[in-house]
């Protein structure tokens, strides 16, 4: 175990030393972004709680107790599924493991370490986002440093029922079903999860939480809520304990600690039986392969086409990748809360609708440079080994590089222009926000897609472990920043011709058209130019590359 | 059929071939032989168009040759050291859109792959996806490909890894036949067994350059060997230790 803890050390060091340090930068900034962002709505939350003077005491740390258990029921949600992946994955499909199994290693080591690994890569998320609701749940319920410990060994007891419970499950599902089938089945399940939460999150309109009426209205109402079911889950039990060390009733949280460790002693006692019982047999009932058939089509007329058996080749990828198409679902969440959005953005005026098709505007440009960084970009990297036929082939490849960006572009236009129709469905905008809309979208997405194809190629990358290895890299990066850049720019570079209209449209004066059109024709002009220059620089290095 | 002269390739300060000259006719099987590093892959890859060379010239059938250069690359089939496939298709969708880079002829392409899964021996694995492979599988299937396009100029690198012997008996023959018939097989392997039954001429290339070439037989018999082996260490040694030969 200790070479195996000293390797992932060094592997991590290595990694660091290799210039990946700005990667692990930007997710800590990202990482610390969130838990700012939900460290103030929970400081709101708990202190109004632990104000509010109306409420007796008991009253109060029964709702907060109540608000507990949706929160960690929830993060046990993602926790239980996040662990049964990542254990499917590390138990059995890991590309560590037929190495580690053909080494002196005694198999029980190796089991734990895997256990750790599991344990470690599957809850650190959930740890993540945990820790603004314990830390201001301390600050305004269990201020005391021996406090604080009873929360932590509560909510350690809570992640490690998760994780065994999610490594239980993940011994036990490949008796039954095929893993390499059901893992991608399973990732989708967790993307379908994880938009809903979305879409749920936006449809209870954490903004209200902002007015004190509101979380009084919301409280009540969960005070009300009572499923005795839900007692008996660890979810229930953290937050019961929480409760209790607030309470200070010592006697009945060390109750229900027991209770917990009881379950963290049983689940791991089952998962040490699946290891002694079941996990090799299932390895090797693994590793016999799998029965799938893929019929190929013959198509004479597709002959005379350069580019359909690359289409036909894409298309068959993408669908048959699960990690891929399910994104889709996330977008399609992203775009669920987009609508409601603009159903619910409060107008005091209707001239303010012709701000919020600005802000349509630049909600639908991120989202398609979110697109483009997860498709786009990771597209020819993630072609993989296989470009070595591409090159050796007698298939042009500058054809290639432009099959590469209508592929991606065409169904970028259509989502971008699509947001922007939804939006104005909802909202009506006036006939200049329209001219705009396509003056801005049109060079947008067409750029942000250069862009993301030709950094995507100067990745180098010719065989990546998944999209989210490629995305990640300095060029991925380069990506989000050059595009948030140039949102940002293009939309100060419209207000003076948007700023004039309007101005000149509410002062009833004649509207300097032609400034506007030297406006629109110079933001064109930027637009030709950079996209000529990327994608010069993307065809140049595609043509350059050698493998 | 094909002739290099003075092939150069450099990967940064390493010279990976320095000065690579050798020619190839129509229906020869030639071997090229060399040990680790010594630059056969790097030869390979330039005359499948995946590097471009830093100097010298390559003719293939009377033209200059040049990796933009389509016309000619479809009388050149490439069977790479490893199994780069994509690993979403199945072996016959992976077959098919081979041939359709090749622009094959669709009455030729089913006839094509319905002969190689069964001359292969991996029927039952035509649908299945390529990620599913084993090893000799993908191996498999990456020869099949190249075969069925019918070049005129074969490069194999390795060709027999994880090949069992059956089927590496019927490569063999299935070799034979298509010089036979005037395709030229360049042969990178480290295999001189292999390299002894299969190829006429052979070429041996040690740090970057080609440094003995020509008709097997008649080398052995120069250097008074009996099997390639003996020949190829003693020309190997040779060369490292100069002044001690």
């Amino acid at each position: 175990m200790r070479s195996l803890l000293k390797l992932k050390f060094q592997q991590l060091r290595n990694s660091l030393r290799r210039g990946e340090r700005k990667k692990y930068v930007l997710f800590l900034l990202l990482g610390l972004f969130f838990v700012l962002v939900l460290g103030f709505f929970f400081n709101k939350i708990f202190g109004y709680l632990a104000g509010v003077e109306e409420f007796p005491e008991v009253f109060r740390l029964f709702l907060v107790e109540k608000l507990l258990m949706m929160i960690f029921m929830t993060l046990f949600s993602m926790l239980l599924l996040s662990s049964l992946l990542t254990s499917l994955d590390v138990f059995f499909i890991s590309r560590d493991l037929h190495f580690l199994f053909t080494t002196p290693m005694p198999l029980r080591s190796a089991f734990a370490w895997k256990m750790l690994e599991t344990g470690v890569y599957s809850s650190a998320m959930v740890v993540f986002f945990s820790l603004p609701v314990l830390f201001f749940y301390c600050r305004w319920f269990a201020p005391g440093v021996g406090q604080a410990l009873q929360v932590l060994l509560a909510f350690l007891l809570f992640i490690a029922s998760g994780v065994l419970a999610g490594i239980a499950l993940g011994m036990i599902i490949p008796a039954f079903f095929s893993v390499r089938r059901l893992q991608p089945v399973l990732s989708v399940f967790s993307i379908i999860l994880i938009s809903s939460i979305v879409v749920f999150l936006r449809l209870l309109r954490p903004e209200r939480f902002l007015e004190p009426g509101e979380i009084d209205n919301v409280l009540r109402y969960m005070g009300s809520l009572d499923v005795r079911a839900l007692y008996y889950f660890p979810f229930s039990w953290l937050a019961k304990s929480l409760s209790l060390v607030a309470g200070g009733q010592a006697a009945a949280y060390w109750r229900t600690i027991g209770l917990f460790a009881l379950l963290v002693a049983a689940l791991l006692a089952l998962v040490s039986l699946f290891r002694r019982t079941l996990y090799l047999q299932l390895f090797d009932k693994l590793n016999r392969g799998g029965r799938g058939y893929f019929k190929s089509s013959w198509h004479p007329w597709d002959l005379a086409n350069d580019t359909r058996m690359l289409r036909r080749k894409e298309v068959k990828a993408f669908l048959r990748t699960p990690a891929q198409w399910s994104q889709l679902l996330i977008v399609g969440a992203l775009v669920a809360v987009f609508v409601i959005n603009m159903k619910m953005i409060p107008l005091p005026h209707p001239s303010v609708k012709n701000f919020v098709s600005y802000l349509n505007l630049v909600m639908a440009v991120f989202i398609v440079a979110g697109l483009n960084s997860r498709f786009t970009f990771t597209s020819v990297p993630g072609e993989g080994p296989g470009q070595v036929h591409l090159f050796s082939a007698p298939f042009p490849k500058a054809a290639f590089f432009r099959f590469k960006l209508w592929f991606h572009l065409l169904p970028q236009l259509f989502i971008g222009f699509s947001l922007y129709v939804l939006g104005d469905l909802a909202l009506r905008f006036d006939a200049f926000t329209r001219v705009i809309a396509l003056v801005f979208l049109a060079p947008a997405i067409v750029f942000l897609t250069v862009l993301a194809l030709t950094l995507g190629i100067e990745t180098n990358e010719t065989n990546p472990l998944s999209p989210e290895h490629v995305i990640v890299s300095k060029q991925g990066v380069s990506y989000m920043l050059w595009s948030m850049i140039y949102v940002v720019a293009g939309m100060l570079f419209l207000v003076r011709p948007v700023g004039v209209y309007y101005w000149h449209l509410f002062t009833r004066r004649a509207t300097p058209w032609l400034e506007i059109v030297a406006w629109f024709a110079g933001f064109l002009l930027v637009n030709a130019l950079l996209i000529a220059y990327y994608y010069r620089r993307g065809r140049r290095a595609w043509l350059a590359r050698e493998l | 059929m094909l002739e290099i002269k003075g092939l150069k390739k450099n990967f940064g300060k390493r010279q990976a071939l320095k000065d690579v000259t050798f020619s190839l006719a129509a229906g020869e099987i030639y071997g090229l032989l060399g040990p680790n590093g010594a630059g056969k892959t790097t030869t390979l890859k330039v005359l499948a168009g995946l590097l471009a060379p830093d100097g010298g010239s390559v003719i293939v059938e009377g033209r200059k040759y040049h990796r933009e250069d389509h016309e000619l690359k479809k009388r050149i089939a490439y069977v790479p050291d490893q199994p780069f496939l994509y690993y979403k298709l199945s072996g016959e969708e992976h077959l098919n859109f081979f041939m359709d880079l090749y622009r094959i002829p669709y009455a030729r392409r089913r006839e094509q792959s319905d002969f190689f899964f069964k001359y292969f021996e991996f029927e039952e694995y035509r649908g299945e996806l390529v990620e599913n492979y084993s090893a000799g599988t993908r191996q498999k299937l990456l020869i099949s490909q190249a075969l069925a396009v019918q070049p005129r100029l074969l490069l194999l690198d390795e060709p027999l890894v994880s090949i069992d012997p059956l089927v590496g008996k019927k490569f063999k023959l299935y070799l034979k036949e298509v010089a036979s018939k005037g395709t030229a097989v360049l042969f990178a392997t480290h295999i001189l067994s292999l390299a002894q039954e299969v190829c006429r001429r052979i070429g041996i290339i040690v740090d970057g350059r080609v440094i003995v070439q020509g008709g097997l037989a008649e080398l052995m018999a120069l250097a008074g060997q009996d099997s390639l082996e003996e020949f190829y260490f003693q020309t190997v040694l040779r060369h490292e230790k100069p002044a001690e030969a």
